[in-house]
């Protein structure tokens, strides 16, 4: 109101009002960010759909228009159905042994007083490892005449198990080698989680007279740490869909062991088919864009108690 | 009688930190026994070794003629109100209160989740529960509040129902860590007054901690202050005030604090201030400096005088309402403040800059040895400014 004011008196002509002038400040400021947004994140994206759309092959000489009929070819393609059953089998093994082994871990690290750095270091190495060199060890170790595992169970009287090849025991062991992996990163979410917990709960349960271990757990633990619990669950889950390296390097996906993003890999990148491998792509994005979804729904119900 | 609670050599250190030594203290049935202390000095310490949440290096706790060092906090029948409420957050205020009872009368099993309700006798007992609840909410008036949680509620409100949690056992002590001191200036007094009046009406022991002398001042039946980790001092509140038995307790007690004044005893224990004698006499004192201790209340002021006094100067005076305090800088030495009280209507005779002499009443005036201890001292007529 002030410059409004002194305008005329400094003699030049009235400015456009404030509000517009405000408005187009605002605007100004907005614009690198957006620009930055639609190049880098909503055109990829635009392109993909529209890509999903078509039947587009690299060196191809001509595009056609296919509507959905993408989409429908993926529901009738017995390998993306078969990718997509491995798929959600390897979620519903890793999601719920990622979560209950990392808390579980959590909770003994939390204990200890001087080793809990070198728990802490020991639990999160296999998460900077790098799962695609990791993969060869764990092939050495499962091998079925040559790994130690095998020579245990021997050792123990029970039958030789060959986990990479028998079909049925595929996605399981993958399931194990990506928890091996996972649960280092859910410990150090869940400890950070404990850590916040204040004192003076446990203090008054311990009054209260539920200073048990199992009381103390379900009256404070548990609940105080349910927005990283769900947080834990959403990541992991993501992750989980994501499976790729241990499938590319241990199996290439024989014996029907292909999963989503390996069967848009072998599309895209193998047989050059780029439309239909993006209409997968779109139907991945779709089911990571529910877990997103449904995580900030949940995250901001249970901030505030 | 049987005392309520009674410590006997009480010593704890953390590590190499010596936290608490050889603490001593018998609290009467019904008492509201007040532990103060400036931050650091083992009080918050004390009441856990109390509670039991800590426990003690050295010495013996018996609640109610029991020895409870053996005891975990649920067995010592004894309940605690935090600083921070402590509340349960994903409970509402009635899940939290009812808490401790259900643990009580419910086995573990219970209690769980899903198989508590294969519990036949689960719903009569949770029944008379909620019954008892609403005895304790009715008399803390929160019963509006009881489905509430405790994010939904106001820091007061909070308190409340943290009382509510610490008096649905009917202990026989309740411990108290600090519970007013999150709450706004004007909410803090008004509790004061309602936790005074909750112990008057429970009859119940209760021990309070806190590094707020006014609130130990206003609440408590006995204050034990703490220094150190040592106990400097337990009394009745006059007693405390009136009769500091170190400089630490006559710093502590009282606001605004204690003038404190560097003096002399000469050799026959006359009791110097600058170069004039002040009228008290330490019977047998060894010649050395003291410290010599005045209330603000009691130094008299005088604009002109004949008689030989010390001097100080008026730099500024201060409205509080029905009082004034004076602020002085002794006239020796700039270094030394000096506060004085005085009623509303005496001040128009004081104009800032202007220096004035000090008086006071050689029995109002407390002297402290040069370890801060309290020393026994005598009048005699040859006193200084005494006009007053």
């Amino acid at each position: 109101m002030t410059t409004l004011a002194l305008a005329p008196a400094v003699g030049r002509v009235p400015r456009r009002s404030r509000p517009v002038r405000e408005w187009l400040a605002g605007t100004l400021f907005v614009v690198p960010a957006t620009m930055l947004l639609l190049a880098i994140i909503l055109a990829p994206l635009l392109c993909l759909l529209i890509l999903s759309l078509t039947d587009y092959e690299i060196g191809a000489m001509q595009i056609r228009w296919l509507g959905l009929g993408n989409f429908e070819k993926a529901l009738s393609d017995p390998v993306f159905r078969r990718a997509m059953g491995n798929t959600l089998l390897y979620v519903a093994l890793v999601l719920p042994g990622g979560v209950i082994l990392g808390l579980l871990v959590a909770l003994l690290v939390h204990g200890r007083t001087r080793s809990r750095a070198f728990y802490e270091v020991a639990y999160f190495l296999p998460v900077t490892a790098t799962l695609i060199a990791m993969a060869a060890v764990w092939q050495f170790l499962l091998h079925p005449k040559l790994g130690p595992v095998n020579g245990l169970l021997k050792a123990a009287g029970f039958p030789e198990m060959a986990f990479i090849s028998e079909p049925s025991l595929l996605i399981p062991t993958l399931a194990v080698i990506g928890l091996w992996n996972l649960i280092g990163f859910n410990m150090i979410l869940f400890l950070a989680g404990l850590t916040a917990i204040p004192r003076d709960l446990y203090d008054a349960a311990e009054i209260d007279g539920a200073g048990g271990p199992i009381d103390r757990f379900l009256t404070v633990t548990w609940p105080q740490l349910a927005p990283t619990t769900m947080f834990v669950a959403v990541t992991t889950s993501i992750t989980a869909f994501k499976v790729f390296d241990t499938v590319a390097v241990l199996t290439r996906g024989r014996d029907g062991s292909e999963v989503l993003l390996y069967a848009i890999y072998l599309e895209g990148f193998q047989y050059f088919k780029i439309g239909y491998s993006a209409a997968l792509t779109v139907i991945f994005l779709a089911f990571m864009l529910a877990f997103s979804v449904f995580q900030a729904f949940q995250l901001d119900r249970r901030v505030h108690y | 009688m049987e005392h309520s609670l009674e410590l006997a050599q009480i010593s704890k250190a953390f590590g190499k930190t010596g936290v608490l030594s050889e603490i001593d203290l018998a609290v009467q049935p019904g008492e509201f026994l007040s532990l103060v202390g400036p931050s650091g000095c083992g009080k918050s310490t004390l009441l856990r070794i109390i509670s039991g949440l800590e426990r003690q290096d050295a010495g013996q706790v018996r609640i109610a003629g029991r020895t409870v060092d053996a005891l975990s906090p649920r067995a010592r029948n004894i309940a605690m109100v935090f600083q921070n409420y402590a509340l349960y957050p994903h409970m509402s205020a009635a899940e939290n209160i009812a808490l401790p009872l259900m643990v009580d009368r419910l086995s573990l099993f219970e209690r769980l989740p899903l198989i508590r309700h294969l519990s036949p006798r689960r719903k009569r007992i949770e029944a008379a529960i909620s019954g008892e609840i609403g005895k304790v909410a009715e008399a803390l008036q929160i019963e509006p509040l009881l489905a509430r949680k405790p994010g939904q509620l106001s820091g007061g409100q909070r308190q409340r129902v943290a009382l509510a949690r610490a008096m649905v056992r009917q202990p026989s002590l309740f411990l108290m860590d600090e519970p007013l001191s999150n709450l706004d200036a004007q909410l803090r007094v008004h509790m004061r007054d309602e936790l005074t009046d909750l112990h008057r009406r429970l009859g119940a022991t209760f021990i309070y901690v806190t590094h707020d002398q006014i609130e130990a001042m206003t609440m408590s039946t006995r204050i034990a202050m703490l220094d150190g980790g040592r106990l400097a001092q337990i009394g009745s509140p006059a007693d405390l005030y009136e009769r500091p038995a170190s400089l630490t307790v006559a710093r502590f007690i009282g606001s605004p604090a204690i003038n404190v004044l560097p003096a002399r005893l000469d050799p026959q224990g006359h009791v110097i201030l600058g170069t004039l004698p002040t009228g008290l006499v330490v019977p047998d004192g060894m010649a050395g400096p003291v410290s010599l201790g005045l209330r603000p209340e009691h130094i008299r002021l005088h604009a002109a005088c004949d008689r030989a006094m010390p001097m100080a100067t008026l730099r500024r005076s201060e409205h509080h309402g029905a009082d004034r305090l004076l602020h002085l800088d002794l006239a020796e030495d700039r270094q030394t403040g000096l506060i004085v009280r005085i009623p509303q209507d005496e001040t128009g005779q004081f104009q800032p800059g202007e220096t004035y002499g000090i008086g006071f009443a050689p029995e109002k005036a407390h002297l402290f040895d040069a370890s801060g201890l309290r020393m026994a001292t005598r009048t005699v007529p040859a006193r200084i400014g005494a006009a007053a």
